[in-house]
Parts: structure tokens; sequence; C-alpha cells
């Protein structure tokens, strides 16, 4: 549609230029039979003119009387040239031309020639030739000649006038034809723009609501689900220690009664219920990390850190652990989940190095690509495979030599994107992890 | 006869309706050698017609009510609250079993005059340490009320 708009357009401009091409070409066939007519016009005036000379000088012998007849002699090859250019146009033209060269030479050879007898003082021979009347006869063939020409001349300006006109008229219609057929085309194409913008924007509109009914629909059915995990957690604790607590009476009342491998399956069993018991908690802390309301304000980081790291040396005394602590990070956040996030990172930091000699474990801050603040909690201790170092923050409790971490990073990495950030691992095997968490810095909110 | 025995003659009361929790606390208590006496009461309604009930008041009040908060008929909150708005047992030590994360209810109980709570954990042996250490408190350091004169 567009392209057929633009096509027409140049289709227009095609015939408003041809049609007016047409009407200087009408206007300048007019003045070729102007020129035509006024060059034969003046031709027969010059002959006129000589011829009046010649009889002027003959009758009184005194030369004033030639002056017209010289005047003619230098002019009429000019207006022959003339006439000659312009008869191009004319059929036939040429033929006039070429008839009409040897009249005037005729004639001007006759008007030589009594002319030059009288001048020898020949007045008789020069009469005798004048009375033959050929002179007179050579003038009514060249006036008739001129005429015919000029007629020619007119026949064929009015008949490409005609045609020219007509073309000009063909052309300017077809250029109005083509100057509304655009219009109407633009007017159609805009109109079907204008109900294709509507339609999209209906759509759009449509999308977004479909878009905010799935999400509230999401929002609602992952709701149901943490509330539906928060209570299989709880309620699964009450057959747990059913089945601990009984284990354990087991091993106690009867451990007498059961050989060894006896007492090492009730042991099992126990141990069984301790893993499942931590997992559960942490499922239950997990469902509180998401559905508990968030509560901003300024908390000083440092500080937190400082607060835990002691709580750990308190409840370990005899491990040396080098703690380095960056003073004054402050943030904008809820303070009892940000506090159970740092609970979490520097407990694996402190449980992770257990086996390391010259224990470290630092928290500071590192540049962040953006506006928000990003911290870190590093160790120096058993570190990750650095491929499953976006699984970290996934894993469920796998059985393994330091039990008990995959719910609580991802406990960590929920409470930090409830805050609006973000968080990653780098880490390698055996040379440390560092746990990177982006916040709001405080007075931000 | 001088009350710490008079206490370890009085009955510790569990209302509790898991049979299996049940039989574990009443283990645990033994294990310790807490020797009173256990009155069971596994849902609200029993256990407030055996406090409350002229029939049932003949004992006096026991010297200890441990306490679930999730019963069936009449929840604990309830009992705790009757318990307290009686003039007769309104003194009665109670501690409330939780097993962690009902904040709500929890901070509800001590609203309502709750005097401790004993978090039952998963892995009982925590549990049976918590009941011989509370036990000890209650039943031994603690000085009772005196009953109210008739």
């Amino acid at each position: 549609m567009r392209a057929s708009v633009i096509l027409l357009l140049i289709l227009f401009a095609g015939s408003a230029a041809l049609s007016v091409r047409a009407y200087v070409l009408y206007e300048r066939a007019d003045l070729t039979i102007v020129s035509i007519t006024a060059a034969g016009d003046s031709l027969l005036i010059e002959l006129l003119n000589a011829e009046t000379g010649q009889r002027g000088y003959l009758l009184t012998g005194k030369p004033v009387y030639l002056q017209p007849y010289d005047t003619a002699l230098s002019t009429v090859g000019a207006d022959q040239q003339r006439l000659g250019s312009q008869v191009s146009s004319v059929p036939g033209g040429g033929k006039y031309v070429v008839e009409l060269k040897s009249l005037v030479a005729t004639k001007m050879a006759e008007l030589a020639a009594t002319v030059n007898l009288a001048r020898a003082g020949n007045h008789a021979g020069a009469l005798k030739i004048v009375n033959t009347n050929e002179g007179l006869q050579v003038m009514d063939n060249a006036r008739g000649v001129i005429a015919d020409l000029q007629r020619a001349a007119n026949t064929a300006g009015a008949s490409r006038r005609s045609a020219l006109a007509a073309q000009l008229v063909a052309f300017a219609a077809l250029a109005a034809v083509l100057a509304v057929t655009d219009l109407l085309a633009s007017f159609v194409l805009r109109r079907r723009l204008r109900r294709a913008g509507k339609e999209i924007g209906s759509l759009n509109a449509n999308l977004e609501q479909q878009v905010q009914n799935r999400t509230l629909h999401l929002v609602r059915a992952n709701k149901h689900l943490e509330a539906f995990a928060y209570s299989i957690a709880h309620d699964l604790r009450t057959p747990l220690r059913g089945i601990s607590g009984f284990a354990e009476a087991l091993a106690e009342d009867y451990g007498g009664r059961l050989d060894e491998t006896g007492r090492e399956y009730a042991g099992r069993v126990q141990e069984g219920c301790t893993r499942m018991a931590t997992i559960l908690d942490d499922l239950l802390h997990l469902s509180q990390v998401t559905q508990s309301d968030i509560n901003l304000q300024d908390v000083d980081l440092s500080a937190e850190v400082t607060a835990i790291c002691d709580q750990l040396r308190a409840r370990d005394p005899g491990r040396q652990v080098q703690v380095t602590i960056q003073e004054g990070v402050r943030v904008t956040a809820d303070r009892a989940l940000i506090r159970s996030a740092l609970d979490n990172l520097l407990g694996n930091a402190w449980k992770f190095t257990s086996r390391r000699d010259g224990a470290a474990i630092e928290f500071a801050t590192a540049p962040a690509g953006d506006a928000s603040l990003c911290c870190y909690v590093r160790d120096n201790g058993a570190g990750f495979d650095p491929a499953y170092a976006a699984k970290l923050f996934q894993r469920l409790h796998t059985p393994s030599e330091f039990p008990g971490t995959g719910i609580g990073l991802a406990s960590v990495r929920r409470i930090i994107e409830r805050h609006g950030g973000r968080t990653w691992a780098e880490g390698a095997v055996d040379g440390g992890a560092t746990i990177y968490f982006t916040l709001n810095a405080e007075g931000t909110p | 006869m001088n009350d710490r025995q008079i206490i370890r003659t009085r009955p510790i009361m569990l209302i509790e309706d898991n049979p299996d929790d049940r039989d574990l606390t009443i283990r645990a208590l033994r294990k310790h050698n807490i020797r009173n006496p256990v009155t069971l009461a596994s849902d609200g309604a029993e256990a407030l017609t055996m406090l409350l009930g002229d029939d049932h008041r003949d004992q006096g009040n026991p010297a200890l009510i441990l306490l679930d908060l999730y019963l069936p008929k009449i929840d604990g909150l309830e009992v705790l609250r009757r318990i307290r708005a009686d003039q007769r047992t309104r003194a009665v030590p109670v501690l409330i079993l939780t097993s962690g994360g009902e904040d709500k209810d929890l901070r509800a109980a001590y609203d309502l005059g709750a005097n401790g709570s004993i978090r039952q954990p998963v892995v009982f042996s925590e549990f049976s340490e918590a009941v011989h250490t509370a036990g000890l408190f209650w039943l031994l350091l603690n000085q009772p009320p005196p009953d109210p004169q008739p």
C-alpha cells in the first residue's frame, strides 16, 4: 500500500512534468509561426524595397534612389537565412526555401543587371529588361511562394499546437487523476495505519492485563506453595520426633539385648533423624525468611559481623581464626533478615576453615557494577568446585564432610533478593570461598 | 512434711494430644529421676475438667503444668487463659511445649501468663535434657505458691 502511494506520486510527478513540457512546446510552436510569417514578410518587403529603389533610379537617374536597393542587397541574405532556420518544423518547408532562394537570386540578378546598365548610361537597355515583365513575374512568384510557405507554416503550427494542446490536456488530466488517486490511497493508508495502531494498542493493553493476571496468579500460587512447604516441614517434625525418641529409647533401654549390629542400626536411625531435623529446621527458616515482612532500617553491617564472630569464638574457644572486618559498612535493610544471612555466611566460613591452620575470615566491600553496595565474606577454607558455583545456592542437603549448607545459602540468596540485591560465589577446591552480595547503601531506600 | 516433699508428691500435669510425645515426655521425666505422678490430659476440655471441675479438685493443684498449644477441642492458649482466670489455679506454674517457629503463639502464651517454654527439638536427647533442667528448677528449686486457703 505504501509502495503504491509512492509509485503514484512518482507517476504524478512524471505526468505533471510532461504536461508542462507540452505547454512549453505549444507556446514555442506559436512563436515559430510568428517568426516564419515575420521573416517571409520581411523578405518580401526587402525585395519590394530593392525594386522600388531600382525603379526610382531608372526613372530619375539620381543615385539617392538606390539607397533602399543597396540596403535590401545586404539584408536579403540574412532574411533568407532566418527563414531557412525556422522552416524545419514545416512539412516541405525546405522545398519552399530552395524555390524562394532561386527566385530571390533571379530577381536580384535582374535588378543588378538593370542598375548596372543604367549606371553605364544605357537607360534604354535597362528599360528593355524591365519591359520584359520577367521581373514582375518573378516577384509575383516569390510573393506566391512566401504566402504558400506562411500558409504551410500556419497549418503545420496549428496542427502541432492542437496536438500539443491535446497532449497538455491529456497529461494534465492524468496528473490530476494520479494526484486524486494518490490522495485517496494515502488517506486509505493512513486510516488503515490508524486502525492497525489502535489494534496494536488494544492488543498491548490486553497483553499487559494478561501478564498482570498471570503474575498475580503465579505470586498467589507461589505463596500457597511456600505456605504448603512450611506446614509440611512443620508437621513432619512431630512424627520425626517420635522416631528419634523411640530409637533413642530403644538404644538406651534395650541396647543390652541387641547385638552390635542392632545397636549400630539404632544409631543409624538416630543419625538419619538428626539430618532430617536439620533439613526441616532450614526449610522452616527459609519459609520464614520468604514470608516475613521487610522492615527497612539503617544497619551497621560491620557491627553485626563483629557480634556474630564474637559469638562464634565464644562457642568454639579452641579455634584460632584471624577475622578481618572492614569498619563502617552501613546499609539500609531489614536487620533481623540481614543478621540471619550474615549468621549463615559467617557460620559457613567458620565451619569450612575448621581444618585449616591459619584460618582467616574477611568481611569487606568490593566495587559494585551499579549503584548498590557490594559486600563479601571470604574464607580460606575448603572452598568448592567453581563448576558448581551457580548451584551452590540451590543445593539441598547432600551428605558430605561438611553437612548443612545448601538451604542455608538458599536462605541467604532469598534474603538478599528480597532486598533487591544479588548473590554470587567465587572459589576453588581447597582454595577458600568468597560469597558476594549486594545491598543498598545506607540512605538509599 | 516439708514443702519440698509436698511438691515431690504432687503430680505433674501433661496436656498433650500426641501419644508419642506423651510417652517420650514421661520417659524423659523418669529417666531423670523425677518421680512425681503424671496426670495426663489429651485435649483442652479434659484438662480444664481435671483442673477446674469440682469433682477433681480434691487432689489440689499440680506442681507443674506442661502445656502443648495445639490441642483438640479447646486449644492450649484458651486452656491457659482459663487457668489464669481462675482464682484457684492462677499461680500454678505453666510451661509451654513448643516445636519452634510459632513466635506469635508463644508471645500470646506469655501475654496470658505462661511461666516459660520448652522447645521440643526433633532430636529427642536435647528435649530430654531440657525436661531434666526444667524439672530441676520448677520441681526442686522453685518455691511454689502456697495453695489458696479453702
